[in-house]
């Protein structure tokens, strides 16, 4: 059984999705509440994937990424998003999430069960030189600093 | 301060997702969206957006934005796509202040926006490539609400100039303290938060370099938190013979300082 800790910022989408890791052999806890993911993220048996229920009305979900990236106990854990059609081509297009799978919420069952199992063991992204996570330097290729640099 | 964005593209919630990711950096932002022609005539018409950032990948944006040339209406432009060497002819002329690649790095999202606006407002010159004044202003805000943890060093090359030109309420603090405490060397502090300040001097280059090492030695080593470097007032404008290069210098070797004596890593705003 894998440990997931399932967090939506609404319990109408959360009780949806709860019942299916209920059912399907998961060990699954959930809560609408950041502070408390992070407390079970941080104690000392944490769950080994977060999965982020992203429904129609969900907001906040950078919230929960940019605290869970922020803090070193963890920033590597791994993020599988289930997002809703209204979601998905924003949280799949425009950013470069760390570690983290996002699937639409109709995906079949075979492949969630995939998906967590290869998240929980292996994560979503292997670590490499060239993924910085680090304060980016100030790209000196700005178009206000050209002028500056050909001079 | 808040900032008014807008995102011309078709894509649902990517205003949401962009002001998520802006406000956990720190600032305060409105994002609207508009899809066509007639949504963002009323929104630049109605919230006069500081920049409209178009997505490329989508027609009825580029439509949109078209139409907001003709029109003569169009904001600061910044351009999004996945292949922003592809883009379509009837944009080759049109001037954008920035281009940003998808999919984005966050931080490097943040920064670049931060620029942008100052860019699109006009308060780059033209001439240097270096940020006028309210720049030290912005950032400073950003990190207090952001309540980075760490100590602030404000590298400041005419330290009376900058405390009380223009009179903020920080630098007015910050000018009454140091006068306060009879600080006649360059050091000015607020409640915990360090400012270095260097002040004008006669003496030759070399030795001012020296003199300004040794200050930001003197200071990592003391520093109990990340130091974090913020360049400002004359450090920025090339005045008394230190560029903002020079600034640079003066804070890679504040790093490599901290760094070797493993304690503290040190950030630098530009």
């Amino acid at each position: 059984m894998t440990d997931i800790l399932l967090i939506s910022s609404s319990l109408e989408d959360i009780n949806i999705a709860w019942r299916h890791f209920c059912y399907n052999d998961y060990n699954a806890s959930a809560t609408t509440n950041i502070n408390a993911a992070m407390e079970n993220l941080k104690s000392s048996k944490p769950a080994k994937v977060v999965v982020y229920y992203c429904g129609e009305d969900s907001e906040g979900f950078y919230t929960l990424y940019h605290t869970l990236r922020s803090d070193p106990a963890t920033e590597e854990v791994p993020l599988l998003v289930l997002s809703d059609v209204s979601w998905q081509k924003a949280l799949s297009g425009y950013v470069k999430f760390y570690n983290t799978c996002i699937l639409g919420i109709s995906v079949n069952d075979d492949k969630l069960r995939d998906m967590v199992k290869s998240g929980a063991r292996y994560g979503f992204e292997k670590k490499s030189a060239a993924f910085g996570r680090a304060a980016p330097k100030r790209p000196f290729d700005h178009p206000g600093l050209k002028a500056r640099k050909e001079r | 301060m808040l900032h008014r964005l807008l995102v011309l593209d078709e894509t649902p919630k990517v205003e949401i997702l962009i002001k998520e990711i802006l406000e956990a950096d720190g600032g305060e932002f409105e994002v609207k969206r508009a899809s066509d022609k007639i949504d963002a005539e009323i929104a630049v018409n109605g919230d006069k957006p500081e920049l409209a950032l178009v997505s490329l990948g989508s027609g009825k944006a580029i439509s949109a934005l078209k139409s907001l040339i003709k029109k003569n209406i169009c904001p600061p432009l910044v351009f999004m796509g996945n292949n922003l060497g592809a883009k379509p002819k009837e944009l080759s002329a049109v001037k954008a202040v920035d281009e940003i690649a998808l999919p984005f790095d966050p931080d490097e999202f943040c920064l670049k926006i931060d620029d942008d606006i100052f860019l699109g407002a006009g308060k780059v010159d033209e001439l240097t490539g270096l940020f006028k004044k309210g720049w030290f202003d912005y950032k400073m805000e950003k990190l207090m609400k952001k309540k980075v943890k760490g100590t602030l060093f404000c590298m400041s090359l005419d330290a009376y100039s900058f405390a009380s030109n223009p009179p903020t309420m920080l630098q007015l603090q910050m000018a009454s303290y140091a006068l306060k405490s009879g600080f006649k060397d360059g050091i000015l502090a607020i409640s915990g938060t360090m400012i270095l300040g260097f002040f004008p001097s006669d003496k030759p280059r070399k030795e001012n370099e020296k003199y300004i090492n040794e200050l930001i030695g003197t200071m990592c080593a003391a520093a109990d938190q990340p130091p974090i470097f913020i360049c400002a007032g004359a450090a920025e404008s090339d005045m008394y013979d230190f560029s903002a290069e020079d600034t640079y210098v003066f804070a890679n070797k504040a790093m490599s300082l901290s760094l070797d004596a493993g304690k503290n890593c040190v950030r630098y705003y530009k």
